[in-house]
Protein backbone atom coordinates (compact mmCIF):
# COMPACT_ATOMS: atom_id res chain seq x y z
CA UNK A 1 0.00 0.00 0.00
CA UNK A 2 1.52 3.51 -1.16
CA UNK A 3 -0.32 6.46 -0.54
CA UNK A 4 0.82 10.20 -1.00
CA UNK A 5 -1.00 13.67 -0.49
CA UNK A 6 -0.96 16.31 -3.31
CA UNK A 7 -3.47 18.43 -0.99
CA UNK A 8 -0.93 21.01 0.25
CA UNK A 9 0.34 22.09 -3.14
CA UNK A 10 -1.24 24.78 -5.03
CA UNK A 11 -1.63 27.26 -2.29
CA UNK A 12 1.73 28.63 -2.88
CA UNK A 13 2.89 30.55 -5.45
CA UNK A 14 4.94 27.21 -6.44
CA UNK A 15 3.61 25.51 -9.12
CA UNK A 16 1.93 22.38 -8.08
CA UNK A 17 4.31 19.37 -9.60
CA UNK A 18 3.99 15.14 -9.31
CA UNK A 19 7.70 15.09 -9.67
CA UNK A 20 8.28 14.18 -6.40
CA UNK A 21 5.59 11.89 -6.09
CA UNK A 22 6.98 9.83 -8.78
CA UNK A 23 10.55 9.72 -8.03
CA UNK A 24 9.30 8.33 -4.47
CA UNK A 25 7.04 6.00 -5.60
CA UNK A 26 9.82 4.73 -8.55
CA UNK A 27 12.27 4.26 -5.62
CA UNK A 28 9.45 2.82 -2.85
CA UNK A 29 8.10 0.21 -5.81
CA UNK A 30 11.73 -1.31 -6.58
CA UNK A 31 14.24 1.57 -8.87
CA UNK A 32 16.82 2.45 -6.75
CA UNK A 33 17.56 5.44 -8.56
CA UNK A 34 15.01 6.50 -11.13
CA UNK A 35 16.26 7.47 -14.81
CA UNK A 36 15.83 10.10 -16.50
CA UNK A 37 13.24 10.02 -18.90
CA UNK A 38 10.19 11.71 -20.66
CA UNK A 39 7.05 11.90 -18.24
CA UNK A 40 5.34 9.55 -20.03
CA UNK A 41 8.43 7.19 -19.85
CA UNK A 42 8.62 8.13 -16.18
CA UNK A 43 4.39 7.58 -15.69
CA UNK A 44 4.58 4.08 -17.98
CA UNK A 45 7.15 2.62 -15.79
CA UNK A 46 5.88 3.31 -12.35
CA UNK A 47 2.48 1.91 -13.40
CA UNK A 48 4.14 -1.62 -14.52
CA UNK A 49 6.13 -1.63 -11.48
CA UNK A 50 2.59 -1.29 -9.04
CA UNK A 51 1.46 -3.64 -11.77
CA UNK A 52 3.68 -6.61 -10.47
CA UNK A 53 1.88 -7.18 -7.36
CA UNK A 54 -1.89 -6.52 -5.62
CA UNK A 55 -0.98 -2.37 -4.53
CA UNK A 56 -3.46 -0.31 -2.99
CA UNK A 57 -2.43 3.37 -4.46
CA UNK A 58 -4.09 5.88 -2.67
CA UNK A 59 -3.75 9.76 -4.21
CA UNK A 60 -5.03 12.14 -2.20
CA UNK A 61 -5.88 15.44 -2.96
CA UNK A 62 -5.02 16.10 -6.59
CA UNK A 63 -7.09 18.85 -7.72
CA UNK A 64 -3.52 21.00 -7.32
CA UNK A 65 -2.72 18.88 -10.55
CA UNK A 66 -5.44 19.51 -12.43
CA UNK A 67 -6.72 21.97 -14.73
CA UNK A 68 -9.73 23.99 -13.20
CA UNK A 69 -13.48 24.41 -14.61
CA UNK A 70 -13.04 25.12 -18.29
CA UNK A 71 -12.31 23.92 -21.42
CA UNK A 72 -10.07 21.30 -20.44
CA UNK A 73 -11.62 21.38 -16.79
CA UNK A 74 -10.14 18.32 -14.58
CA UNK A 75 -7.58 17.26 -16.94
CA UNK A 76 -4.55 16.52 -15.46
CA UNK A 77 -1.66 19.04 -15.78
CA UNK A 78 1.35 16.57 -14.91
CA UNK A 79 2.35 14.07 -18.33
CA UNK A 80 3.51 11.74 -15.62
CA UNK A 81 0.90 11.20 -13.64
CA UNK A 82 -1.89 11.27 -16.25
CA UNK A 83 0.00 8.29 -18.12
CA UNK A 84 0.28 6.33 -14.41
CA UNK A 85 -3.38 7.01 -14.15
CA UNK A 86 -4.71 6.11 -16.77
CA UNK A 87 -2.28 2.88 -17.38
CA UNK A 88 -3.54 1.63 -14.03
CA UNK A 89 -7.08 2.25 -15.47
CA UNK A 90 -6.46 -0.07 -18.23
CA UNK A 91 -4.84 -3.07 -16.36
CA UNK A 92 -4.00 -3.19 -12.63
CA UNK A 93 -4.11 -6.04 -10.45
CA UNK A 94 -4.59 -3.78 -7.39
CA UNK A 95 -6.92 -0.45 -7.12
CA UNK A 96 -5.86 3.17 -7.04
CA UNK A 97 -7.94 5.24 -4.65
CA UNK A 98 -8.35 9.07 -5.93
CA UNK A 99 -9.51 11.70 -3.96
CA UNK A 100 -10.77 15.39 -5.47
CA UNK A 101 -12.50 18.01 -5.47
CA UNK A 102 -13.10 17.62 -9.67
CA UNK A 103 -13.95 14.42 -11.65
CA UNK A 104 -10.82 13.36 -13.39
CA UNK A 105 -11.69 13.40 -17.15
CA UNK A 106 -8.78 11.89 -18.09
CA UNK A 107 -10.87 8.70 -16.77
CA UNK A 108 -13.93 10.06 -18.35
CA UNK A 109 -14.04 6.89 -20.85
CA UNK A 110 -13.20 4.62 -18.70
CA UNK A 111 -15.98 5.28 -16.49
CA UNK A 112 -18.60 2.82 -17.02
CA UNK A 113 -16.16 0.06 -16.94
CA UNK A 114 -12.30 -0.04 -14.88
CA UNK A 115 -12.72 3.64 -13.51
CA UNK A 116 -16.18 4.30 -11.44
CA UNK A 117 -16.65 7.95 -9.70
CA UNK A 118 -18.02 8.19 -6.70
CA UNK A 119 -19.52 11.46 -5.20
CA UNK A 120 -19.32 12.28 -1.93
CA UNK A 121 -22.16 13.38 -0.44
CA UNK A 122 -22.77 15.70 2.63
CA UNK A 123 -22.57 14.39 5.37
CA UNK A 124 -26.10 14.22 7.43
CA UNK A 125 -26.87 16.16 10.63
CA UNK A 126 -26.66 13.70 12.67
CA UNK A 127 -23.16 12.38 11.45
CA UNK A 128 -21.90 15.77 11.74
CA UNK A 129 -23.58 15.38 15.51
CA UNK A 130 -21.82 12.64 16.05
CA UNK A 131 -18.64 14.15 15.10
CA UNK A 132 -18.94 16.89 17.43
CA UNK A 133 -19.22 15.25 20.14
CA UNK A 134 -16.87 12.60 19.83
CA UNK A 135 -14.51 15.58 19.73
CA UNK A 136 -15.70 16.41 22.68
CA UNK A 137 -17.41 19.56 22.06
CA UNK A 138 -21.29 18.78 23.30
CA UNK A 139 -22.05 22.21 23.73
CA UNK A 140 -22.32 22.92 19.58
CA UNK A 141 -23.24 19.47 19.20
CA UNK A 142 -27.43 20.30 19.43
CA UNK A 143 -26.72 23.70 17.09
CA UNK A 144 -25.65 21.88 14.58
CA UNK A 145 -28.14 19.24 14.67
CA UNK A 146 -30.60 22.54 15.29
CA UNK A 147 -29.24 24.56 11.98
CA UNK A 148 -30.88 21.62 10.13
CA UNK A 149 -34.65 21.19 11.67
CA UNK A 150 -34.82 24.87 11.43
CA UNK A 151 -34.20 24.56 7.53
CA UNK A 152 -36.62 22.09 6.86
CA UNK B 1 -16.20 27.43 -36.77
CA UNK B 2 -13.44 29.12 -36.40
CA UNK B 3 -10.02 27.80 -37.63
CA UNK B 4 -8.16 26.69 -34.98
CA UNK B 5 -4.66 27.90 -35.62
CA UNK B 6 -1.30 25.31 -34.60
CA UNK B 7 0.21 26.61 -31.63
CA UNK B 8 3.38 27.61 -33.46
CA UNK B 9 2.26 30.12 -34.85
CA UNK B 10 0.92 32.03 -32.28
CA UNK B 11 3.08 34.90 -31.33
CA UNK B 12 2.58 35.05 -28.00
CA UNK B 13 2.32 31.43 -27.34
CA UNK B 14 -0.49 30.31 -25.39
CA UNK B 15 1.43 28.34 -22.80
CA UNK B 16 -2.55 26.65 -21.22
CA UNK B 17 -2.31 24.23 -24.60
CA UNK B 18 -1.25 21.08 -24.01
CA UNK B 19 1.09 20.81 -26.98
CA UNK B 20 3.60 23.31 -26.69
CA UNK B 21 4.17 22.45 -22.55
CA UNK B 22 4.90 19.14 -23.92
CA UNK B 23 6.78 20.32 -26.39
CA UNK B 24 9.15 21.86 -23.66
CA UNK B 25 9.15 19.22 -21.53
CA UNK B 26 10.56 16.99 -23.78
CA UNK B 27 13.45 19.44 -24.91
CA UNK B 28 14.01 19.97 -21.10
CA UNK B 29 14.42 16.13 -20.68
CA UNK B 30 16.77 16.04 -24.00
CA UNK B 31 18.77 19.09 -22.83
CA UNK B 32 18.30 19.72 -18.90
CA UNK B 33 21.20 22.04 -18.57
CA UNK B 34 21.46 25.62 -19.81
CA UNK B 35 24.63 25.20 -21.15
CA UNK B 36 22.82 22.56 -23.67
CA UNK B 37 20.01 24.84 -24.78
CA UNK B 38 22.66 27.86 -25.28
CA UNK B 39 24.50 25.39 -27.37
CA UNK B 40 21.45 24.36 -29.50
CA UNK B 41 20.23 27.73 -29.84
CA UNK B 42 23.39 29.54 -31.20
CA UNK B 43 23.72 26.46 -33.67
CA UNK B 44 20.74 27.96 -35.56
CA UNK B 45 21.18 31.48 -34.90
CA UNK B 46 18.92 32.48 -32.28
CA UNK B 47 20.63 35.03 -29.52
CA UNK B 48 22.23 33.74 -26.64
CA UNK B 49 20.47 33.14 -23.66
CA UNK B 50 22.22 34.67 -20.45
CA UNK B 51 22.15 31.36 -17.65
CA UNK B 52 19.79 31.79 -14.76
CA UNK B 53 21.14 30.89 -10.84
CA UNK B 54 19.61 27.86 -10.15
CA UNK B 55 17.22 27.05 -12.22
CA UNK B 56 16.52 23.55 -13.50
CA UNK B 57 15.90 24.23 -17.53
CA UNK B 58 12.24 24.90 -17.75
CA UNK B 59 12.53 29.12 -17.86
CA UNK B 60 15.00 28.78 -20.32
CA UNK B 61 13.27 26.69 -22.61
CA UNK B 62 10.14 28.83 -22.45
CA UNK B 63 12.47 31.22 -23.47
CA UNK B 64 13.85 29.73 -26.23
CA UNK B 65 10.50 28.44 -27.54
CA UNK B 66 9.07 32.20 -27.65
CA UNK B 67 12.13 33.33 -28.83
CA UNK B 68 12.03 30.64 -31.78
CA UNK B 69 8.33 31.61 -32.57
CA UNK B 70 8.64 34.68 -32.57
CA UNK B 71 11.98 34.49 -35.07
CA UNK B 72 10.39 31.67 -36.91
CA UNK B 73 12.84 29.51 -36.24
CA UNK B 74 11.10 27.05 -34.57
CA UNK B 75 11.51 24.69 -37.59
CA UNK B 76 15.29 25.03 -37.63
CA UNK B 77 15.79 24.45 -33.75
CA UNK B 78 13.75 20.99 -34.22
CA UNK B 79 16.15 20.69 -37.36
CA UNK B 80 18.87 20.87 -34.98
CA UNK B 81 17.75 18.49 -32.79
CA UNK B 82 16.17 15.87 -34.81
CA UNK B 83 19.66 16.21 -36.46
CA UNK B 84 21.56 15.34 -32.54
CA UNK B 85 21.77 11.29 -32.82
CA UNK B 86 22.34 11.23 -29.36
CA UNK B 87 18.67 12.08 -29.11
CA UNK B 88 16.91 10.28 -30.95
CA UNK B 89 14.61 8.79 -28.17
CA UNK B 90 12.81 12.68 -28.46
CA UNK B 91 12.34 12.80 -31.65
CA UNK B 92 9.60 11.21 -32.40
CA UNK B 93 7.24 12.82 -29.88
CA UNK B 94 8.39 16.35 -30.41
CA UNK B 95 7.36 15.56 -33.94
CA UNK B 96 3.78 14.75 -32.86
CA UNK B 97 3.68 17.69 -30.55
CA UNK B 98 4.41 19.72 -34.19
CA UNK B 99 1.55 17.56 -36.05
CA UNK B 100 -0.74 17.18 -33.50
CA UNK B 101 -2.94 20.45 -34.14
CA UNK B 102 -6.79 19.90 -34.86
CA UNK B 103 -7.87 19.54 -38.38
CA UNK B 104 -9.22 22.68 -40.07
CA UNK B 105 -12.55 23.43 -41.21
CA UNK B 106 -13.10 22.61 -44.87
CA UNK B 107 -14.99 25.50 -45.06
CA UNK B 108 -13.50 28.04 -43.23
CA UNK B 109 -10.57 26.70 -45.58
CA UNK B 110 -12.52 27.67 -48.77
CA UNK B 111 -13.31 31.08 -48.27
CA UNK B 112 -10.94 34.30 -47.26
CA UNK B 113 -7.06 34.87 -47.21
CA UNK B 114 -5.48 31.45 -48.17
CA UNK B 115 -1.91 30.62 -46.26
CA UNK B 116 -0.68 27.52 -45.25
CA UNK B 117 -0.90 27.33 -41.87
CA UNK B 118 -0.87 24.05 -41.43
CA UNK B 119 2.01 22.48 -43.81
CA UNK B 120 1.56 18.86 -41.80
CA UNK B 121 -2.33 18.21 -42.81
CA UNK B 122 -3.12 14.63 -43.93
CA UNK B 123 0.13 13.44 -42.74
CA UNK B 124 -0.19 10.59 -39.94
CA UNK B 125 1.95 9.28 -37.94
CA UNK B 126 3.50 5.90 -39.43
CA UNK B 127 4.33 4.54 -35.92
CA UNK B 128 0.96 5.53 -34.46
CA UNK B 129 -1.20 4.21 -37.59
CA UNK B 130 0.47 0.44 -37.50
CA UNK B 131 -0.42 1.00 -33.22
CA UNK B 132 -3.85 1.70 -34.49
CA UNK B 133 -3.77 -1.82 -36.41
CA UNK B 134 -2.14 -3.86 -33.99
CA UNK B 135 -5.08 -2.49 -31.74
CA UNK B 136 -7.48 -4.26 -33.48
CA UNK B 137 -5.98 -7.34 -34.09
CA UNK B 138 -5.53 -7.85 -30.44
CA UNK B 139 -9.12 -6.52 -29.13
CA UNK B 140 -11.38 -7.99 -32.30
CA UNK B 141 -12.86 -11.20 -31.68
CA UNK B 142 -15.35 -13.58 -33.89
CA UNK B 143 -18.54 -14.44 -32.19
CA UNK B 144 -19.32 -17.67 -32.53
CA UNK B 145 -23.04 -19.11 -31.70
CA UNK B 146 -22.88 -22.93 -31.41
CA UNK B 147 -19.79 -23.16 -33.47
CA UNK B 148 -20.48 -21.18 -36.23
CA UNK B 149 -19.46 -17.78 -36.72
CA UNK B 150 -22.24 -14.75 -36.21
CA UNK B 151 -20.63 -11.74 -36.34
CA UNK B 152 -17.74 -9.78 -34.79
CA UNK B 153 -16.90 -8.44 -31.35
CA UNK B 154 -14.18 -6.23 -29.87
CA UNK B 155 -13.09 -5.26 -26.16
CA UNK B 156 -14.50 -2.58 -24.39
CA UNK B 157 -13.23 -3.77 -20.43
CA UNK B 158 -11.38 -6.24 -18.78
CA UNK B 159 -13.99 -8.97 -19.16
CA UNK B 160 -16.28 -6.96 -21.26
CA UNK B 161 -17.03 -8.00 -25.27
CA UNK B 162 -19.58 -5.05 -27.36
CA UNK B 163 -20.96 -6.44 -30.07
CA UNK B 164 -24.42 -5.89 -32.47
CA UNK B 165 -27.73 -7.13 -30.40
CA UNK B 166 -28.88 -8.55 -33.62
CA UNK B 167 -25.54 -10.43 -33.82
CA UNK B 168 -27.45 -12.94 -30.90
CA UNK B 169 -30.77 -12.59 -31.19
CA UNK B 170 -32.70 -9.17 -33.02
CA UNK B 171 -35.99 -9.73 -31.17
CA UNK B 172 -34.96 -10.06 -27.67
CA UNK B 173 -33.30 -8.24 -25.09
CA UNK B 174 -31.50 -9.74 -23.17
CA UNK B 175 -30.39 -11.77 -25.88
CA UNK B 176 -31.32 -15.98 -26.26
CA UNK B 177 -28.63 -16.93 -28.10
CA UNK B 178 -29.61 -20.42 -29.68
CA UNK B 179 -26.21 -22.21 -28.38
CA UNK B 180 -23.12 -21.42 -26.79
CA UNK B 181 -21.37 -18.35 -27.55
CA UNK B 182 -17.61 -18.37 -27.92
CA UNK B 183 -15.66 -15.25 -28.68
CA UNK B 184 -12.01 -16.23 -30.47
CA UNK B 185 -9.80 -13.63 -30.41
CA UNK B 186 -6.27 -13.78 -32.84
CA UNK B 187 -8.31 -15.60 -35.61
CA UNK B 188 -5.20 -14.68 -38.43
CA UNK B 189 -4.24 -17.58 -40.56
CA UNK B 190 -1.73 -19.86 -38.72
CA UNK B 191 0.44 -22.36 -40.72
CA UNK B 192 -0.24 -25.69 -39.85
CA UNK B 193 -3.39 -24.85 -38.05
CA UNK B 194 -6.76 -25.51 -39.28
CA UNK B 195 -9.38 -22.52 -38.75
CA UNK B 196 -11.46 -24.88 -35.72
CA UNK B 197 -7.66 -24.98 -34.12
CA UNK B 198 -7.18 -20.99 -34.49
CA UNK B 199 -6.87 -18.30 -32.20
CA UNK B 200 -7.58 -17.69 -28.85
CA UNK B 201 -11.44 -19.27 -27.93
CA UNK B 202 -12.82 -17.49 -24.29
CA UNK B 203 -16.67 -18.99 -22.99
CA UNK B 204 -19.11 -16.12 -23.07
CA UNK B 205 -20.80 -15.98 -19.52
CA UNK B 206 -23.58 -13.23 -19.48
CA UNK B 207 -24.44 -12.56 -22.84
CA UNK B 208 -27.07 -9.79 -22.30
CA UNK B 209 -24.90 -7.37 -19.44
CA UNK B 210 -26.96 -4.48 -20.75
CA UNK B 211 -28.21 -4.12 -24.28
CA UNK B 212 -30.65 -2.67 -26.31
CA UNK B 213 -32.51 -3.61 -29.43
CA UNK B 214 -32.14 -2.60 -33.41
CA UNK B 215 -34.98 -0.78 -34.33
CA UNK B 216 -38.00 -2.29 -36.28
CA UNK B 217 -37.59 -1.62 -39.87
CA UNK B 218 -33.64 -2.76 -39.11
CA UNK B 219 -34.68 -6.18 -37.78
CA UNK B 220 -37.51 -7.17 -40.79
CA UNK B 221 -34.07 -6.08 -42.72
CA UNK B 222 -36.28 -3.59 -45.52
CA UNK B 223 -34.05 -0.57 -44.69
CA UNK B 224 -31.70 0.80 -42.19
CA UNK B 225 -33.40 3.03 -39.40
CA UNK B 226 -31.29 6.21 -39.88
CA UNK B 227 -33.85 8.05 -36.95
CA UNK B 228 -33.69 5.07 -34.43
CA UNK B 229 -34.04 6.56 -31.27
CA UNK B 230 -32.03 5.87 -28.10
CA UNK B 231 -33.78 3.01 -27.45
CA UNK B 232 -32.82 1.49 -30.32
CA UNK B 233 -28.87 1.24 -30.28
CA UNK B 234 -28.48 -2.85 -31.17
CA UNK B 235 -25.56 -3.36 -28.89
CA UNK B 236 -25.04 -5.76 -26.20
CA UNK B 237 -22.09 -5.84 -23.89
CA UNK B 238 -21.23 -9.95 -22.79
CA UNK B 239 -19.00 -11.08 -20.21
CA UNK B 240 -16.44 -12.98 -20.89
CA UNK B 241 -15.36 -16.05 -18.57
CA UNK B 242 -11.99 -14.36 -17.75
CA UNK B 243 -10.18 -10.86 -17.52
CA UNK B 244 -8.20 -10.35 -21.43
CA UNK B 245 -7.58 -7.25 -21.59
CA UNK B 246 -3.84 -8.31 -19.78
CA UNK B 247 -3.55 -11.31 -21.95
CA UNK B 248 -0.71 -11.41 -23.97
CA UNK B 249 -1.01 -14.71 -25.54
CA UNK B 250 -0.07 -13.86 -29.68
CA UNK B 251 1.12 -10.76 -28.81
CA UNK B 252 0.93 -7.43 -26.63
CA UNK B 253 -1.02 -7.09 -24.39
CA UNK B 254 -4.46 -6.03 -25.31
CA UNK B 255 -5.88 -3.57 -23.14
CA UNK B 256 -9.51 -2.57 -24.10
CA UNK B 257 -11.20 0.23 -26.82
CA UNK B 258 -12.15 3.22 -24.25
CA UNK B 259 -16.08 3.91 -24.38
CA UNK B 260 -15.91 7.83 -24.92
CA UNK B 261 -18.75 9.39 -23.79
CA UNK B 262 -18.27 13.09 -24.88
CA UNK B 263 -19.94 13.21 -28.76
CA UNK B 264 -17.35 12.73 -31.63
CA UNK B 265 -16.81 15.28 -34.53
CA UNK B 266 -18.18 12.60 -37.59
CA UNK B 267 -18.28 15.85 -39.75
CA UNK B 268 -14.42 16.51 -39.67
CA UNK B 269 -13.17 13.38 -39.81
CA UNK B 270 -11.44 11.93 -43.02
CA UNK B 271 -11.53 8.48 -42.99
CA UNK B 272 -12.92 5.32 -40.68
CA UNK B 273 -11.85 2.31 -40.40
CA UNK B 274 -14.12 -0.57 -40.29
CA UNK B 275 -11.96 -4.07 -38.82
CA UNK B 276 -14.18 -6.77 -39.32
CA UNK B 277 -14.51 -10.57 -39.12
CA UNK B 278 -17.31 -10.98 -42.47
CA UNK B 279 -18.02 -14.02 -43.29
CA UNK B 280 -16.07 -16.03 -40.69
CA UNK B 281 -13.13 -15.01 -42.61
CA UNK B 282 -9.88 -13.77 -40.79
CA UNK B 283 -9.81 -10.33 -39.54
CA UNK B 284 -9.99 -7.66 -42.37
CA UNK B 285 -10.08 -4.06 -42.76
CA UNK B 286 -11.94 -1.53 -44.72
CA UNK B 287 -11.57 1.62 -45.18
CA UNK B 288 -14.70 4.57 -44.67
CA UNK B 289 -14.20 7.84 -46.54
CA UNK B 290 -16.19 11.28 -46.57
CA UNK B 291 -18.60 11.69 -46.62
CA UNK B 292 -19.70 10.57 -43.04
CA UNK B 293 -22.85 11.53 -42.24
CA UNK B 294 -24.98 11.35 -38.26
CA UNK B 295 -28.62 11.49 -38.20
CA UNK B 296 -30.11 14.62 -36.08
CA UNK B 297 -30.73 12.10 -33.04
CA UNK B 298 -26.88 11.55 -33.21
CA UNK B 299 -27.74 7.59 -32.25
CA UNK B 300 -26.47 6.49 -36.26
CA UNK B 301 -23.44 7.42 -38.41
CA UNK B 302 -23.38 6.77 -42.27
CA UNK B 303 -19.98 5.96 -44.42
CA UNK B 304 -18.93 4.54 -47.39
CA UNK B 305 -17.11 0.95 -46.96
CA UNK B 306 -17.44 -2.55 -47.98
CA UNK B 307 -19.05 -4.75 -45.39
CA UNK B 308 -20.76 -7.94 -45.71
CA UNK B 309 -22.65 -9.94 -43.44
CA UNK B 310 -20.52 -11.33 -39.91
CA UNK B 311 -19.28 -8.21 -39.90
CA UNK B 312 -22.26 -6.83 -37.51
CA UNK B 313 -20.21 -5.82 -34.16
CA UNK B 314 -17.33 -4.14 -35.77
CA UNK B 315 -15.77 -1.41 -34.25
CA UNK B 316 -15.11 1.92 -36.52
CA UNK B 317 -12.35 3.59 -35.24
CA UNK B 318 -10.64 6.71 -36.70
CA UNK B 319 -7.13 7.54 -37.65
CA UNK B 320 -6.17 8.01 -33.85
CA UNK B 321 -7.79 4.88 -32.69
CA UNK B 322 -10.69 5.99 -31.19
CA UNK B 323 -13.76 3.87 -31.24
CA UNK B 324 -16.13 6.22 -32.54
CA UNK B 325 -19.24 3.59 -33.90
CA UNK B 326 -20.12 0.23 -33.77
CA UNK B 327 -20.72 -1.27 -37.03
CA UNK B 328 -24.26 -2.75 -37.60
CA UNK B 329 -25.92 -2.57 -41.00
CA UNK B 330 -25.81 -2.48 -44.61
CA UNK B 331 -27.61 0.59 -45.85
CA UNK B 332 -28.01 0.94 -50.06
CA UNK B 333 -25.34 2.65 -51.15
CA UNK B 334 -23.73 2.66 -47.68
CA UNK B 335 -23.21 1.01 -44.29
CA UNK B 336 -24.16 2.61 -41.17
CA UNK B 337 -22.90 2.15 -37.45
CA UNK B 338 -24.66 3.35 -34.12
CA UNK B 339 -22.30 5.91 -32.35
CA UNK B 340 -20.58 5.03 -29.33
CA UNK B 341 -21.37 8.16 -27.33
CA UNK B 342 -25.04 6.91 -26.96
CA UNK B 343 -23.88 3.13 -26.28
CA UNK B 344 -21.74 4.78 -23.41
CA UNK B 345 -24.45 6.23 -21.89
CA UNK B 346 -26.69 3.75 -22.74
CA UNK B 347 -24.15 1.47 -20.12
CA UNK B 348 -24.00 4.21 -17.73
CA UNK B 349 -27.25 4.27 -17.38
CA UNK B 350 -27.37 0.87 -15.75
CA UNK B 351 -24.73 0.76 -13.78
CA UNK B 352 -23.33 -0.87 -11.77
CA UNK B 353 -22.27 -3.72 -13.85
CA UNK B 354 -22.17 -7.06 -12.30
CA UNK B 355 -19.03 -7.80 -11.03
CA UNK B 356 -15.76 -10.69 -12.19
CA UNK B 357 -17.14 -13.98 -12.19
CA UNK B 358 -14.21 -14.61 -11.15
CA UNK B 359 -13.50 -12.17 -8.76
CA UNK B 360 -11.33 -13.02 -5.55
CA UNK B 361 -10.31 -10.98 -2.66
CA UNK B 362 -7.21 -9.32 -3.60
CA UNK B 363 -4.09 -10.27 -1.14
CA UNK B 364 -3.37 -7.91 1.77
CA UNK B 365 -0.66 -5.42 1.24
CA UNK B 366 1.63 -6.38 3.02
CA UNK B 367 4.36 -2.99 2.89
CA UNK B 368 2.85 0.34 3.97
CA UNK B 369 3.80 3.59 3.01
CA UNK B 370 1.08 6.36 4.19
CA UNK B 371 3.26 8.47 5.95
CA UNK B 372 2.63 11.05 2.80
CA UNK B 373 -0.63 11.48 3.89
CA UNK B 374 -2.50 14.29 6.00
CA UNK B 375 -3.02 13.41 10.06
CA UNK B 376 -6.27 12.43 10.62
CA UNK B 377 -8.35 12.41 13.41
CA UNK B 378 -8.64 8.98 15.23
CA UNK B 379 -12.29 7.96 14.70
CA UNK B 380 -14.24 8.28 11.59
CA UNK B 381 -17.90 8.97 11.47
CA UNK B 382 -20.65 7.64 9.02
CA UNK B 383 -19.61 7.35 5.52
CA UNK B 384 -20.43 3.70 5.66
CA UNK B 385 -22.19 3.14 2.42
CA UNK B 386 -18.81 4.79 0.93
CA UNK B 387 -16.51 2.36 2.44
CA UNK B 388 -18.74 -0.23 1.24
CA UNK B 389 -18.22 1.11 -1.82
CA UNK B 390 -14.59 1.18 -1.75
CA UNK B 391 -14.42 -2.49 -0.46
CA UNK B 392 -16.67 -3.34 -3.54
CA UNK B 393 -14.29 -1.68 -5.52
CA UNK B 394 -11.36 -3.83 -4.14
CA UNK B 395 -13.14 -7.23 -4.32
CA UNK B 396 -13.83 -6.41 -7.73
CA UNK B 397 -11.00 -7.27 -10.25
CA UNK B 398 -13.22 -5.40 -13.21
CA UNK B 399 -12.28 -1.83 -10.90
CA UNK B 400 -8.96 -0.66 -11.43
CA UNK B 401 -9.31 3.09 -10.52
CA UNK B 402 -12.04 4.49 -8.50
CA UNK B 403 -12.25 8.10 -8.11
CA UNK B 404 -13.71 10.40 -5.07
CA UNK B 405 -15.16 13.54 -5.66
CA UNK B 406 -16.21 15.46 -3.25
CA UNK B 407 -16.75 19.56 -3.52
CA UNK B 408 -13.89 20.99 -0.83
CA UNK B 409 -14.09 24.18 0.58
CA UNK B 410 -17.87 24.36 1.09
CA UNK B 411 -16.97 23.47 4.34
CA UNK B 412 -15.67 26.78 5.33
CA UNK B 413 -18.10 28.55 3.56
CA UNK B 414 -21.14 27.27 4.17
CA UNK B 415 -19.71 27.00 7.62
CA UNK B 416 -19.52 30.77 8.07
CA UNK B 417 -23.43 30.93 7.02
CA UNK B 418 -25.10 28.29 8.64
CA UNK B 419 -22.65 25.48 10.48
CA UNK B 420 -22.43 28.60 13.46
CA UNK B 421 -21.99 25.76 16.05
CA UNK B 422 -19.15 23.83 13.41
CA UNK B 423 -17.71 27.28 12.95
CA UNK B 424 -17.09 27.97 16.62
CA UNK B 425 -15.21 24.27 17.13
CA UNK B 426 -13.21 25.17 14.18
CA UNK B 427 -11.88 28.31 15.88
CA UNK B 428 -10.84 26.65 18.96
CA UNK B 429 -9.51 23.62 17.36
CA UNK B 430 -8.03 24.72 14.20
CA UNK B 431 -6.94 20.88 13.17
CA UNK B 432 -10.02 19.66 13.30
CA UNK B 433 -10.67 20.76 10.15
CA UNK B 434 -8.41 17.93 8.78
CA UNK B 435 -10.66 15.60 10.99
CA UNK B 436 -13.38 15.82 7.82
CA UNK B 437 -11.32 17.08 4.70
CA UNK B 438 -8.03 14.96 4.67
CA UNK B 439 -10.11 11.69 4.77
CA UNK B 440 -12.46 11.95 2.20
CA UNK B 441 -12.74 15.75 1.82
CA UNK B 442 -16.63 16.08 2.44
CA UNK B 443 -18.25 19.40 1.84
CA UNK B 444 -20.74 20.27 4.96
CA UNK B 445 -24.31 21.40 4.61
Amino acid sequence: MFAWSFYNQGTSDKAASADEFIDSALRWFGTSEPEPGLPRDKGERLAGLIRQEPTLLILNGIEPLQWPPGPRGGQLKDLALATLVRELASSNSGLCVITTRVSVSDLASRRHTTAPELDLRHLSPEAGAALLSQLGDNKHRGSSLGMRWHSR
Amino acid sequence: MARTAPWWSEDPLDWTRTEPSTFRDILKSAYASPEAILRLASQVGMLPLPPRAGNDGADEWTWTIETAVAGRWLFSLFDAVVGDPTKRLYHERLWNCLTDAPASDTADAAVGLQTINLPTEGLRNAAMAVQVAIDARRRIAIIEIAGRAAGTGFLVGPDLLLTAAHVLDARRMPPEPRGAVVAVFDFVPQPGSSPAETGVRVRIVNTGLVGSPPAPNEIEGKASDLDATNEHLDFVLMQLERDMSGDETNGPRRNFYELHADEYAFEQAELLHVYQHPLGMPLLHSSAHKPIKVNSGKTRVRYRANTLPGSSGSPVVDTNGRLVALHHFAAIGSNQGVTIHKIAASIEAKRPLPRLAVAERRARPTRVSVNRLPRTGPFFVARRQEIAKLNECWDDERTHVVTVVAWGGCWQERSRQSMAGTNGVQKHRPGLQGVCMVVLQPGYQ
